[in-house]
C-alpha cells in the first residue's frame, strides 16, 4: 500500500509542473485572446498531435527521420568527444597543441555553417548526422575534460605512490571522477544534437520534425508547428530521461544522497 | 615535475605549442583548399578568406553588422545567464523544486530553442529585442542545468562543519555550496558564450536588417563561400574572445583550484 502511494505521489510530483505549465499556457492564450495562428491553445495542439500520431499518422515518418539522424550524430559526436576530451586532459602537450583547434570548434557557430555542410555532404542523412555530431561535440568534450582534470590531487598522489601507470590511473581514478561531469555534458549535448538536427532539416527541407515546423509555420499552420515542437520536446525528454537514469545507475555516489 | 597529466611543460611551451597548432591547422586548410578541393566556391584558402574580410572591413560595411550581433548576444547572455544561475541555486537547494522543476526544465531545454525562433520573431519583432529574447531563453536553460548539476555534486564535510557552527541553510548555500558548484557554473558559462552567438545568428537568419547572421545568409544566397567564411571567422573570433574572458574569470574566481600544489 505504502509503495503504491509513494509511486502515485512520485508520478504526481513529476506531472504537476507539466500540468501547471499547460494550465498557464491555456490561461494566457484564452485570457489574452491570442489568435491561433500566433499561438494555438493546448487543446488545438493536443488534437493535432492525436491526428498526427493516430488518425492520420502523418507525423511518424518525420519523427523517425529526426530520431535516427539525431541518435547517429549524437553517438558519433559523443564518442569522439569523450575520447578526445580524455586524451587532451591526460596529456598537457597535446592539450596545448590542440588548443587552437578546440577553440575553433567551440567558437565557430556550428549552426551558421549548416549551409556549408550541406554543400559538402549533400541532401541526405549524412549532412544532418555530420552537423549533429559537430554541434553536440563541444559540451561533452568540456564535461569530459573538466571532469578528468578535477580528480583530487591527493588520490592522484596515492596512485603515484602505489606506482600505478598513467592508463591505470586514468581508468580507475580520473574517469570515474569525471563520470558526473561527462553525464552533465551528455545531457546538454543531447539538447544541442536536436538543435543541429532541426536546423539542418530547416535547410534541407526533405523531411523530419524541423521540416514539419518550418513548412507549417510558413503556411501559418501554428498548431502543426507547435505540435511538432512538443513532439521534439518529448523526443528530447525521453533521451534526457534515459541519460539521467543511466547517470543515477552509473554515478550512484553523486547527487541525491546529500539532499535535505 | 611529472604528473599523470604528462610532463610539466617549460614556460615557452605555453605559447609555442598553441602557435604550432595554429600553423599546422592553417597549413592543412591551405593544402586542402588549394590542392585537394581546388574550388573557391566550395572552400576558400585562408588567404582568400582574409582578403575578403579585409575588403569588407575597409569598405565600411562591417561595423553595423558587428555591433548588431554583439549587442544582441551580450545583452541576452547577461539576462539569461544571471537568471539561470540564480534559479539554479534556488532549485538545486530546495528539494521539492528540484524534484518538480528539474525534469521539466530538462524536457523544455531538450525542445530546441532554435525551433521557436520564428515564434519569438513574431512576438518581439525583427529588431534587437527578438535576438536578445532568443539568446536569453537559450542561455537560461544551459546555465540553469549546469548550476543545478553543480549543486547536486556539492557534497562536502565543509557543509557539515558549517552546520555544526550554526550556519543557517542559506548561509551554507552561499558560503559553501555555490562555491563548490563553481566549476560546473563556469563550464556552463563557457558553453553559453558559444551558444549565445549561435542563437543570435539564427535569429538574424530568420528576420533582421543587419547583423553577421544576416550577412552570412546574404552571402550564401550569392554562393560567396569566401564571404561566408569571413563572417564565420569574425563570429569565431568574437566567441573565442568571450570564452577567453570566461576562462580568465574562472581562474580569478575559483583561484584555490588553480594554485600549484
Amino acid at each position: 500500500m505504502g509503495g503504491i502511494a509513494n509511486l502515485a505521489g512520485e508520478a504526481a510530483r513529476r506531472l504537476l509542473p507539466v500540468a501547471l505549465l499547460v494550465g498557464l499556457w491555456w490561461a494566457l492564450v484564452a485570457g489574452l485572446g491570442v489568435p491561433s495562428r500566433l499561438m494555438p491553445s493546448p487543446a488545438e495542439v493536443g488534437a493535432r498531435i492525436y491526428s498526427g500520431l493516430v488518425t492520420d499518422a502523418d507525423m511518424w515518418p518525420h519523427l523517425w527521420q529526426t530520431a535516427q539522424a539525431t541518435l547517429l550524430g549524437f553517438v558519433l559526436g559523443g564518442a569522439l568527444a569523450v575520447a578526445v576530451g580524455s586524451l587532451l586532459a591526460m596529456n598537457r602537450a597535446l592539450e596545448k597543441l590542440a588548443y587552437p583547434l578546440v577553440v575553433l570548434l567551440q567558437a565557430v557557430p556550428k549552426v551558421a555553417i549548416a549551409p556549408l555542410v550541406l554543400l559538402w555532404a549533400g541532401f541526405d542523412l549524412r549532412s544532418t548526422v555530420l552537423l549533429v555530431a559537430l554541434i553536440c561535440f563541444f559540451p561533452i568534450f568540456v564535461g569530459t575534460f573538466v571532469g578528468v582534470r578535477a580528480a583530487p590531487p591527493v588520490l592522484l598522489d596515492l596512485f603515484r605512490t602505489l606506482n600505478a601507470g598513467r592508463l591505470h590511473t586514468f581508468l580507475h581514478c580520473n574517469l570515474p571522477h569525471a563520470a558526473g561531469s561527462i553525464f552533465a555534458g551528455l545531457q546538454v549535448g543531447w539538447g544541442f544534437a536536436l538543435v543541429g538536427c532541426v536546423v539542418m532539416e530547416f535547410i534541407t527541407g526533405t523531411g523530419g520534425a524541423g521540416f514539419l515546423i518550418d513548412n507549417s509555420a510558413n503556411a501559418l499552420d501554428a498548431p502543426t508547428a507547435v505540435a511538432a515542437m512538443v513532439l521534439l520536446g518529448v523526443l528530447g525528454y525521453v533521451g534526457g530521461g534515459l541519460l539521467a537514469a543511466a547517470r543515477r545507475r552509473l554515478v550512484f555516489w553523486e547527487g541525491e544522497a546529500r539532499h535535505g | 615535475m611529472d604528473s599523470v597529466y604528462g610532463r610539466e611543460l617549460p614556460r615557452w611551451a605555453d605559447w609555442a605549442l598553441p602557435a604550432a597548432g595554429v600553423a599546422l591547422l592553417l597549413a592543412a586548410w591551405h593544402a586542402l583548399a588549394a590542392w585537394v578541393v581546388a574550388d573557391a566556391t566550395l572552400l576558400p584558402t585562408p588567404m582568400q578568406m582574409f582578403a575578403n574580410l579585409w575588403n569588407w572591413v575597409a569598405g565600411g560595411g562591417f561595423l553595423p553588422h558587428l555591433l548588431a550581433t554583439l549587442t544582441g548576444t551580450l545583452l541576452g547572455l547577461a539576462i539569461g545567464a544571471s537568471l539561470g544561475f540564480c534559479a539554479g541555486v534556488v532549485v538545486g537547494e530546495v528539494r521539492a523544486l528540484d524534484r518538480s522543476l528539474y525534469p521539466m526544465v530538462l524536457a523544455l531545454q531538450a525542445m530546441p530553442v532554435v525551433a521557436i525562433a520564428p515564434l519569438v520573431i513574431v512576438w518581439f519583432g525583427i529588431g534587437l529585442a527578438s535576438k536578445v529574447a532568443l539568446v536569453a531563453i537559450g542561455t537560461f536553460f544551459v546555465m540553469f542545468i549546469h548550476t543545478v548539476s553543480g549543486m547536486h555534486a556539492a557534497g562536502s564535510e565543509l557543509i557539515d562543519m558549517c552546520r555544526a557552527f550554526g550556519g543557517t541553510r542559506w548561509r551554507i548555500v552561499v558560503a559553501v555550496k555555490v562555491r563548490l558548484a563553481l566549476n560546473y557554473v563556469f563550464s556552463g558559462l563557457e558553453v553559453c558564450a558559444a551558444l549565445g552567438f549561435i542563437l543570435c545568428v539564427v535569429g538574424e537568419f530568420i528576420a533582421a536588417d543587419n547583423g553577421l547572421g544576416y550577412y552570412i545568409k546574404a552571402a550564401s544566397s550569392n554562393i560567396d563561400a569566401a564571404g561566408m567564411f569571413a563572417a564565420v571567422a569574425v563570429l569565431a573570433a568574437l566567441a573565442s574572445l568571450l570564452a577567453g574572458l570566461v576562462r580568465l574569470a574562472h581562474r580569478y574566481v575559483v583561484f584555490w583550484q588553480f594554485r600549484k600544489n
